[in-house]
């Protein structure tokens, strides 16, 4: 058996994944870019979910049901999103989000 | 405490507010009248029956009627009056049917939302004075904003929209405060119970907090010196029906607030805060005064000399002597009556002569003599003649202050004297001299709805004046009773 | 877990049917007459209501513990009902103006309750984000419903991204925390509490991610920006299911976690969220008062209402659960009562200004009458519910001793009264021009005039003798905490 790689390590991946998923959001200006973020996010739950099932869970399937889940829900996200992107191209030629004009965070 | 079967405190209370219902059904503006006539009146009669029935003697509230509200809470629906409460609620039922009849000439737009509006006044006045649960008296002190809001908003002079936003944010001020001494009170004392609250009382620690709370929102609404800015603004923009309610009633709701809920709840913050408060209401005397002196606008003049009368009002009540507080609620009863008068009076001229500034007025006497007849005796009032009702609540609170200071007994004296100036200065300058203009040449004097509304309170003036005993006794014990915290 | 079980969840199953049959008959229902599909998703709703009545008084814990039905759920539960209720009752007339797929938009509406309802059950982490995320992608396709409008798919496009950001806050917050404690089950989560009262930085991370997550969801300082956006872009009566059902959805999700699963910690958190409570309704209300557009000025007023409700989240026990839920309830009933008006304005007049609004108050009295109670209401006027709950609330509150907050909670409370009373202004005040007052009056559908009445009869219920109301907020947090 290969040895296990850490829990710390799988983390500091995770976390580091989720970091640049997170400056993706707020960096990108293209709404599609934004969503591969966010994306990168929801990865780096399913990492941590997946290492912490395995070294912490008395049950070491329940982040692994967890991580099925979230990457369903992740799927659908996008769908919409893509669908709800695919509409406001069609309204103006455009996903660049400052130009909606009303994504000021 | 004798519990009455017949919820009579009840009917006084709500036959207003079912009379503001019913006018908003009717179509016409004699109709509208008609109606808020009738609730006032039937209002006024239960109230005559409930001072007929009030036993002076008994210690305590009368006419109780308590119910369940929000039984979680333990807060009750609980009225009851004591001496003071009885003489507020009749200057209320008073002043509502005399101030319909008036109106009924003056409004000639909206009549129908004024009236409604004037009867669901009348309702958070009455439920303010016979609250006896807190949650209960900020539901009533709340109510009372919202068509006094209305009022000069709606039917108020040119500048009302500043005059209702001066007039909000004090309130605004008033209430936050209000509403935080409450939960204060609430969390320290565990109970609403304006009836066993004085036994519980307030914490030491708490008492600072609970008085500064309550008195800055009485001190608003008296109001006291420097608290007044609001009042001016706001008679000057109010449609004279607002005005007589808001300084004949309205303004008593602080002082009454001093005497049911900061004398008996903190004593100790009262005693450490009391020669301050004397010391303003002196400068309230003396300022008013002088400032109404100053005024050119004959509704301003009058405006200032309340702030002037309500000095004695707060002066009294917090001399703590009982004979300072019959005085002060002598003061507001009176005060009631004769600025809700002299209100009236201003509202006949301008309602003639569209303007209220002394350069235009004059000349008056013989054009209305029986006009100058009424405002003669309504301005003799204010400035204290003895034998009028002005003069007995004064005296008794210059005898509370020259028995706490000489110092502040003279100041006071010199309102009076002050009182005395600006009155006659003011009639001399409207009923005195020429007309100033060739347009009023023509003008009717005070016609009969007008002269019948101002009977009643040329009556009762006397009344008090000549007999205060009367009205002292009704008060007695509970003053005595309010004389003893502290 | 049993057959019998199901029975319990009928008026989800109802829900889920109802919205099924309305996309099919959709097929085969004439354009025109789509909007009348309201009638048959709304009588779901009804039937959805009583077969909650079964439910009454039962505890039951189903799937593993995943689903708990008690008395807190069913509150919650028959109050989404009731604002899917209202909210497809009073969107007809709108959708027949603005939208096209009307079947499609009622049976969103349904399924987003069905979400709703989930979240007030579950108390364990998955159950609870699945919900969240099924009435989350309802709203996603709801608010930018309005295929053809700019703004309404701008706002989609902005609350699905910032849907999915907080989303992903919230599942990284989870993830943390089931590493810290090796569960995503909120008695588990507690019941690890009790033994290592310190996970250290991983399980402090993980809280207040979780919490960000959730506070998108409620719309609170300083992940509000979405909401005034989204609220004017999306149709009206999104907004109005937004405002209310939402909104109330993300707290059952807050209240339920931290009284099942965190309370334990809670005392490291009360300041915190204290704070964020302050700041959501001094901006709510602060940025309110410069508000010209009547649904800007709602969305507004609701971020300041997030923060009362966040008064008692911060200073959380038995009473204080209760306030928030009487004052979820009314708010419910009121700003269901303002936004109906603000709709029916709309059908009316194609307009949303506060300055339209000038004389309603000759053209429409029932309107101005339930506008007039429903922010009297909003502002904490006594006689409306709005004082009344605050009220409960706020004493309840002052247990906490936390008298910073309650005072500025009262204080921001008063100040709101302002800002209502500017609208106010316009319908009764303000004048007309001679040009305005040739305008007609307007002419109510009835079933406009009695859904509105009800609600005004309901604020003023609340407002006036909430007994019924205050038993049944009680029973709902004695679920939580015994008692």
């Amino acid at each position: 058996m290969i040895e296990a790689i850490p829990l710390d390590h799988v983390v500091l991946v995770a976390t580091t994944l989720f970091g640049i998923g997170l400056y993706g959001v707020l960096s990108r200006r293209n709404a599609v870019a934004i969503l591969m973020a966010i994306e990168l996010m929801l990865n780096a739950v399913n990492i941590n979910f997946i290492a912490f099932s395995m070294y912490v869970s008395p049950d070491p399937t329940v982040g692994q049901i967890i991580a099925v889940f979230v990457i369903t829900v992740a799927a659908a996200e996008v769908a919409l999103g893509l669908a709800i992107v695919l509409q406001i191209f069609r309204n103006k030629s455009n996903i660049n989000v400052d130009d909606l004009d009303l994504l000021r965070w | 405490m004798a519990e009455s079967g017949f919820p009579l405190l009840s009917v006084i209370l709500w036959v207003p507010l079912a009379g503001a219902a019913l006018v908003l059904l009717t179509r016409g503006r004699s109709a509208a009248a008609a109606v808020a006539m009738l609730a006032a009146l039937v209002s006024l009669l239960a109230a005559v029956a409930m001072v007929a029935e009030f036993d002076p003697g008994v210690e305590g509230y009368q006419f109780l009627e308590e119910r369940d509200w929000i039984a979680a809470l333990d807060i009750s629906y609980r009225l009851g009056v004591d001496g003071i409460s009885v003489l507020m609620v009749l200057l209320t039922a008073i002043l509502t049917p005399i101030v319909v009849a008036t109106s009924w000439l003056s409004i000639n737009r909206r009549v129908r939302e004024y009236m409604a509006a004037m009867l669901l006044l009348e309702t958070g006045l009455l439920g303010v004075f016979m609250a006896l649960d807190l949650v209960l008296f900020y539901v009533f002190w709340e109510l009372v904003l919202i068509p006094m809001y209305l009022l000069i908003g709606v039917w108020g002079g040119p500048n009302r929209i500043y005059a209702t936003i001066k007039f909000f944010i004090f309130t605004f001020i008033g209430s936050v405060l209000m509403l935080l001494a409450i939960l204060v009170i609430a969390f320290d004392a565990g109970s609403f119970n304006v009836i066993l609250l004085p036994e519980i009382g307030v914490s030491s620690h708490l008492q600072t907090a609970v008085f500064g709370a309550f008195f800055l929102t009485f001190a608003i609404k008296a109001p006291m010196f420097p608290f007044h800015t609001w009042l001016p603004d706001a008679h000057v923009e109010a449609p004279t029906g607002g005005s007589v309610i808001l300084a004949g009633v309205l303004l008593k709701m602080g002082g009454y607030g001093f005497l049911r809920y900061v004398l008996p709840l903190t004593p100790e913050a009262v005693d450490e805060f009391r020669v301050a408060v004397m010391a303003l209401s002196v400068v309230a005397i003396i300022n008013g005064a002088l400032v109404a002196m100053m005024q050119r606008d004959l509704k301003k003049l009058v405006a200032y000399s309340s702030v002037s009368h309500m000095g004695f009002v707060t002066l009294g009540i917090f001399s703590q002597e009982q004979i300072g507080i019959d005085g002060a609620i002598v003061q507001m009863f009176s005060h009631g009556l004769v600025t809700g008068a002299l209100f009236l009076c201003v509202g006949i001229v301008y309602d003639r002569t569209h303007t209220r500034l002394f350069a235009d007025l004059g000349g008056f006497a013989k054009r209305m003599p029986v006009y100058a007849l009424l405002l003669g005796f309504f301005s003799l009032a204010s400035l204290g003649l003895p034998m009028m009702s002005g003069f007995v609540g004064e005296f008794m609170v210059l005898l509370a202050a020259f028995g706490w200071s000489y110092v502040a007994g003279v100041l006071s004296l010199l309102g009076v004297v002050l009182a005395a100036a600006y009155m006659l200065w003011m009639y001399k300058r409207v009923v005195f001299g020429e007309l100033r203009s060739a347009a009023f040449a023509r003008i009717p004097d005070a016609n009969r709805v007008e002269v019948m509304a101002l009977l009643p309170l040329v009556a009762l003036v006397m009344w008090v004046g000549i007999s205060p005993g009367t009205f002292v006794n009704l008060l007695d014990t509970a003053t005595a009773a309010i004389a003893t915290y502290r | 877990m049993n057959g019998s079980d199901f029975a319990f969840l009928l008026p989800e199953i109802v829900l889920v049917a109802t919205a099924i049959t309305v996309w099919a008959v959709d097929f085969f229902t004439p354009r025109d007459r789509k909007p009348d599909l309201a009638w048959p998703a709304a009588a779901g709703a009804l039937v959805a209501m009583a077969f909650l009545a079964i439910s009454w008084g039962e505890h039951r814990e189903m799937f593993l513990g995943t689903l708990r039905l008690d008395n807190f759920s069913l509150f919650f539960r028959f109050l989404f009902l009731t604002v899917a209720f209202f909210v497809i009752v009073g969107s007809p007339g709108y959708v027949r103006r603005k939208l096209r797929n009307a079947g499609e938009f009622y049976g969103l509406i349904l399924m987003s309750t069905v979400g709703a309802m989930g979240i007030v059950s579950s108390r364990e982490f998955l159950t609870a984000y699945i919900s969240l995320e099924l009435v989350a992608f309802g709203f996603y396709v709801l608010v930018s419903h309005a295929r053809h409008e700019a703004r309404s798919n701008e706002a989609g496009a902005k609350y699905l991204i910032l849907g999915a950001f907080s989303s992903g806050l919230l599942l990284f917050g989870i993830s943390l925390i089931f590493g810290a404690t090796g569960s995503t089950g909120y008695a588990a989560i507690a019941a690890a509490l009790e033994t290592t009262p310190d996970f250290g930085m991983v399980w402090t991370l993980g809280v207040a991610l979780v919490l960000a997550g959730l506070g998108f969801k409620v719309a609170a300082f300083p992940f509000h920006s979405w909401a005034p956006d989204v609220y004017e872009g999306a149709p009206l009566p999104i907004t109005a299911f937004l405002s209310v059902g939402s909104k109330a959805a993300g707290f059952a999700f807050l209240i339920r976690l931290f009284a099942e699963g965190l309370f334990p910690v809670l005392d490291d958190w009360r300041v915190a969220i204290g704070v964020v409570a302050v700041l959501t309704m001094t901006f709510g209300n602060l940025v309110a008062i410069q508000q010209a557009n009547l649904k800007r000025l709602l969305a507004y007023s609701s971020i300041a209402q997030a923060g009362y409700i966040l008064v008692g989240v911060a200073t959380l026990n038995a009473d204080t659960t209760s306030g928030m839920l009487l004052h979820i309830a009314g708010y419910t009933a009121t700003n269901l009562g303002a936004f109906l008006v603000v709709i029916y304005f709309h059908n009316l007049t194609g307009k949303e200004g506060i300055d339209d609004l000038r004389g309603l108050y000759r053209r429409s009295f029932l309107l101005t009458l339930v506008l007039a109670v429903s922010l009297l209401s909003l502002a904490g006027m006594p006689l409306f519910a709005g004082f009344m709950t605050k009220f409960y609330l706020f004493t309840a509150a002052a247990a906490s001793q936390l008298w910073w907050l309650i005072a500025l909670a009262v204080a921001n409370s008063i100040l709101s009264v302002y800002y209502y009373l500017l609208v106010l202004r316009q319908a009764f005040i303000t004048p007309e021009s001679e040009e305005e007052e040739q305008r007609p009056a307007f002419r109510l559908p009835s079933h406009a005039r009695a859904t509105l009445s009800l609600l005004m009869v309901l604020v003023l219920w609340i407002g006036i003798y909430p007994s019924v109301f205050v038993d049944a907020a009680e029973a709902g947090s004695r679920a939580l905490f015994g008692g």
